[in-house]
């Protein structure tokens, strides 16, 4: 028979085979009908019908699970959609400034990213607190960009600037004799640049999509005072 | 969106699976473990465990085919039975005068690269009925289509010991074979 002489991988006749194994064991086998009436005795039957009571208590749990779990999905997704569309973006978007610090071999650059472009600079903007003796030396007050100095004599100074960030800004500063810190005050996130030699004091941040830079020669508590007084 | 997600998690309900199982193959279950050990309690506790196993991984079991069902439960119900024989006897289960699960039957050929004849095929199924349970219950689980984590789930034995089974019991069918002078590796 030319069907005999045919050759086949070995994995495939013994999948064949396994099979038709089964198979043959099954036609030998008596009938399921006939099986089902071996008796069993009433130990067995109450084990199983504690173990089917058990499984169906774990199918009624883990449906209630499947219904909570959809329900919270349900209620995030609603939530989401709440947050997305409908709260207002201003929010959301006065988040969206990042900074980014590239270190440089002398200097460090300073990046300012914002991905919002609608935002407005301010109209006015009032510098309510000035330490004494420090009276305005310079003033630009353009569209984009406040810029205001004040000083005390020939070395005493402080500059206070506010530009809008368009996209991104980028400020530059020594980093081999300045060390850089990160501080907190009334809820804003600052970088505070100090001189090796103690002289002078940078305080950066950013709110309402504007980078705000105050340069002095006084101390970060003065820096500071400055800053928390400025309206707009 | 929401009717995306609504969808992925509206799966139908697990039918009850198990007391299907249960209600139209529990006899045999009872009749292949008293087959093998003779004996109606030691039965009943065989099947006992083997619903136990059923109700632990019952997500993994297949009902596309009657046939199929049958022998499976077949297998894991034989399989629970050697183990218990194992336990309650302390020595092996009598084989078959034709087993080939002694281990100078081994072969050197690579089953994966091993072609045979076609007419080999009632030898073949002749020496996988006649199989050690130890080997048989992996290979046709794994023919069956389950994985060899499920396997060793509803076998009770360590994913790499279902490889080695399964291995061995390939290596063990062909070695038998090619000392018939039939099987060839392929070019």
């Amino acid at each position: 028979m030319s069907m005999n002489k045919n050759k086949v991988s070995f994995n495939a006749l013994l999948a064949f085979a396994v099979l038709e194994a089964d198979f043959q064991d099954q036609q030998i086998s008596p009938s399921l009908r006939k099986m089902a009436q071996i008796p069993v005795t009433d130990q067995f039957t109450a084990g199983i019908n504690q173990l089917i009571k058990k499984h169906r208590r774990g199918e009624k749990l883990s449906i209630y699970r499947r219904r909570c779990r959809r329900t919270i999905i349900c209620i995030s997704l609603l939530l989401s959609l709440v947050t997305c569309v409908f709260a207002p973006v201003k929010a959301v978007q006065d988040a969206v400034v990042s900074t980014v610090i590239e270190w440089n071999e002398k200097f460090s650059s300073i990046v300012f990213l914002s991905n919002d472009l609608s935002f407005s600079f301010p109209d006015e903007i009032k510098i309510n607190y000035i330490p004494d003796g420090f009276s305005l030396s310079q003033l630009i007050d353009s569209e984009n960009q406040y810029s205001a100095v004040y000083q005390n004599g020939p070395d005493r100074y402080c500059t206070i600037e506010i530009v809008g960030i368009e996209g991104s800004e980028i400020t530059s500063w020594d980093n081999e004799h300045s060390s850089y810190d990160r501080i907190t005050f009334d809820g804003r996130e600052a970088l505070w640049l100090t001189h090796e030699t103690g002289n002078g004091t940078i305080l950066l941040w950013t709110e309402s999509n504007c980078l705000f830079q105050i340069i002095t020669t006084e101390t970060l508590d003065e820096a500071l005072k400055i800053a928390r007084n400025i309206s707009w | 969106m929401l009717m995306f997600y609504l969808s992925l998690l509206d799966t139908p309900e697990e039918k009850d699976k198990f007391e299907h199982i249960y209600s139209n193959y529990r006899g045999l279950m009872l009749y292949t473990a008293y087959h093998k050990l003779g004996d109606y309690q030691l039965a009943e506790d065989v099947v006992h465990d083997v619903c136990l196993k059923l109700i632990d991984h019952i997500e993994s079991v297949r009902m596309d085919s009657p046939q199929k069902l049958r022998a499976f439960l077949v297998r894991i119900t034989t399989n629970q039975a050697v183990d218990y024989w194992r336990v309650t006897n302390k020595h092996e289960i009598p084989r078959a005068p034709e087993d080939i699960s002694s281990p100078n039957n081994v072969s050197e050929m690579n089953p994966d690269d091993a072609v045979i004849e076609f007419s080999q095929a009632s030898r073949m199924i002749q020496l996988i009925r006649n199989l050690d349970e130890t080997y048989r219950a992996p290979l046709s689980l794994k023919i069956y289509g389950y994985s060899i984590s499920e396997i060793a789930s509803f076998l009770g034995i360590s994913e790499s010991n279902v490889k080695v089974r399964i291995h061995r019991g390939r290596q063990k069918i062909l070695s038998l074979l090619s000392n018939e002078g039939s099987t060839h590796e392929h070019e």
